[in-house]
């Protein structure tokens, strides 16, 4: 025991000292985005550079929005009726007869794939006395309630009806089963309760469709798709996945090679329902004390992207390279080595940054091959619960390789030991679920009632509860 | 406790974790938490220990996963956990004694 030091033992009064100060908070972020994109050698496309356009201020947000069973009920009526909200991938239901159930709260849709190939949705409900007709994603030649054996075609055409000299009241040919409006982006089915509501695209808006017209889903496949059901409100989970403010702290992991401190959040006045982040990898944070050179940068980033190359020439920086340009340069191999991708299509901001775009209010696709992500919060009639989905879309070549199951961890499978099918980011995924409940059940204890928010860096979050208001208060 | 390559040998109170040690005592260590369990950012490399060392236990096993993948091993733990009871050896690169701050200098009193 000779270098136990014999003094103070830890705990006692003495043994406290004052911890090392935090690195000071510079007044203005030390550089921004667009300055990083501006210098990448490989440019990225135009749209990166149509930086924040619109301005929300620096007003609280009443925490009770996030507990509230009054204002859930609020969002059920005035918003989850009215908008086009991402249903499931095209793909999951690739032949005529697939069927995907898709729940909102208490109403449920089936999305049909059609004999022609084209897609329906109808209501979930047998029209004889509401039971579902079905109740999990399933291939049926025909529609049939499992209670009666009411029976409607895929196209929702009415088809046989038991006993029927005992519904004297029942006209055969207005008894088709009722639409709902589904339509198709880039792969992925939307489907929208209100009649009245503009078409799918004009939801979306012309900035979000060109903004994607790169990037094209049409050669991914879903290789990953883990759903949890966690304590929290929706809301409360997408707010953790439309900033980055809390990277540093709750994946410190990343701080050597991500700078999310001076990433760019976009929201524009002629897209109301689109919001983006882009935020810079392959550069060490700012607020990291002391902040890693280029090289040990580069050396986190190539363990992730090409660990093969460690140790070799081209596991080091070239000369005139930085950690970002080096880092691009391994990312752009790593996706040729992966996935046969033509790297001269591949900036270095696409081959490297979390870029994530949300279309409100359960949409949030990442383009690039860095994070092939698709994010989804449903909430449950509960506002302290809500579903939580995670889906990676990797590119393939050749035939189109079948859409992953769906591996749902109920409310308590862990996504380190029970997904690791999430790879690296598991870890990232694991620590949102330790927080998230924590976050819920803090919000009920803020003597304030408010949150306060950043006016940059959770400016999607401000955006997401005024696209939220909008539509309440309609 | 020696720890490379800075070349300093410090010693530790019973139970108190090594970066907690090092901090009293004036070093600079690689954190973001502060001693949570939670950044993985402290990782030492144990290179001797004269005792067998203790397991790292559930939360430490945890935050082991935030360290990067290529750096992780067997000998690889966190110093805010690790609490040695004999003579140890670490490496960990970045840690650092600062300068001393300077003093301001006293104004004359009036």
């Amino acid at each position: 025991m000779e270098t136990l030091d014999g003094g103070a033992r830890v705990g006692d009064a003495e043994d406290l000292f004052d911890p090392p100060p935090l690195k000071p908070e510079p007044e203005h972020p030390p550089l921004y985005m667009r300055d990083v994109l501006a210098r990448d050698p490989f440019p990225p496309p135009a749209n990166m550079f149509e930086d924040q356009q619109a301005y929300l201020g620096s007003g609280p947000i009443p925490a009770s929005r996030y507990f509230s069973r009054d204002y859930a009920a609020l969002e059920k009526e005035k918003m989850w009726s009215k908008v086009w909200q991402f249903a499931c991938w095209g793909h999951d239901i690739p032949n005529p007869g697939d069927i995907h159930v898709y729940r909102i709260l208490d109403r449920s849709v089936l999305v049909v794939r059609q004999r022609d190939g084209s897609v329906k949705a109808f209501v979930n409900a047998c029209l004889h006395r509401g039971r579902e007709l079905c109740e999990t994603h399933t291939h049926q030649n025909e529609l049939k309630c499992p209670y009666h054996y009411f029976t409607w075609g895929l196209d929702g055409s009415h088809k046989w009806t038991p006993a029927k000299w005992d519904f004297p009241q029942l006209d055969e040919k207005k008894f088709s089963l009722p639409e709902i409006r589904v339509e198709e982006w880039n792969g992925f089915l939307f489907v929208n309760f209100d009649t009245d509501a503009p078409n799918l695209a004009s939801y979306m808006g012309s900035r979000f469709l060109d903004h994607w017209k790169g990037w094209d889903f049409s050669n991914r496949y879903k290789a990953v798709h883990v759903k949890k059901t966690i304590n929290c409100n929706w809301k409360a989970g997408m707010d953790a996945f439309i900033e980055g403010f809390h990277a540093f702290a709750s994946h410190s992991q990343g701080a050597a090679i991500s700078c999310e401190d001076i990433g760019q959040f976009d929201i524009y006045d002629d897209a109301p329902h689109m919001s983006r982040f882009i935020l810079p990898l392959g550069m060490p944070s700012f607020r990291l004390d002391p902040r890693p050179d280029d090289a040990t940068a580069f050396e986190y980033m190539c363990a992730g992207f090409l660990p093969e190359a460690l140790g070799t020439d081209e596991g080091r920086l070239q000369p005139g390279e930085d950690a970002r340009a080096g880092s691009a340069r391994v990312a752009r191999k790593s996706y040729v080595k992966k996935y046969g991708i033509d790297p001269a299509t591949v900036s270095d901001s696409e081959a490297l940054d979390a870029i994530s775009y949300f279309m409100f209010p359960n949409f949030m696709p990442w383009p690039t091959l860095a994070y092939p992500l698709v994010y989804r919060f449903t909430p449950l009639e509960d506002p302290d619960w809500c579903v939580w989905e995670t889906m990676l879309f990797h590119p393939f070549t050749g035939e189109r390789p079948p859409s992953c199951a769906v591996n749902d961890l109920g409310t308590d499978g862990s996504m380190v030991d029970d997904a690791t099918e999430l790879g690296g980011l598991a870890l990232v995924l694991h620590q949102d679920d330790v927080q998230l409940p924590a976050v819920q059940r803090g919000m009920k204890n803020l003597a304030s009632g408010e949150l306060i928010l950043t006016e940059t860096q959770e400016l999607r979050i401000r955006h997401l509860h005024k696209v939220l208001e909008d539509y309440i208060n309609r | 406790m020696r720890i490379e390559p800075l070349g300093e040998t410090i010693r530790l109170r019973p139970g108190e974790p090594l970066m907690r040690g090092a901090q009293r005592q004036g070093l600079s260590w690689p954190t973001i938490c502060h001693g949570q369990a939670f950044c993985g950012q402290c990782w030492v490399r144990v290179t001797d220990s004269a005792e067998p060392l203790p397991e790292p236990d559930a939360k430490e096993r945890n935050a082991l996963r935030a360290v990067p993948s290529h750096l992780q091993g067997p000998t690889v733990r966190l110093a805010c956990q690790l609490k040695p009871t004999g003579t140890i050896t670490v490496e960990r690169a970045q840690v650092s004694r600062p300068a001393p701050t300077p003093k301001p200098e006293q104004g004359q009193a009036e």
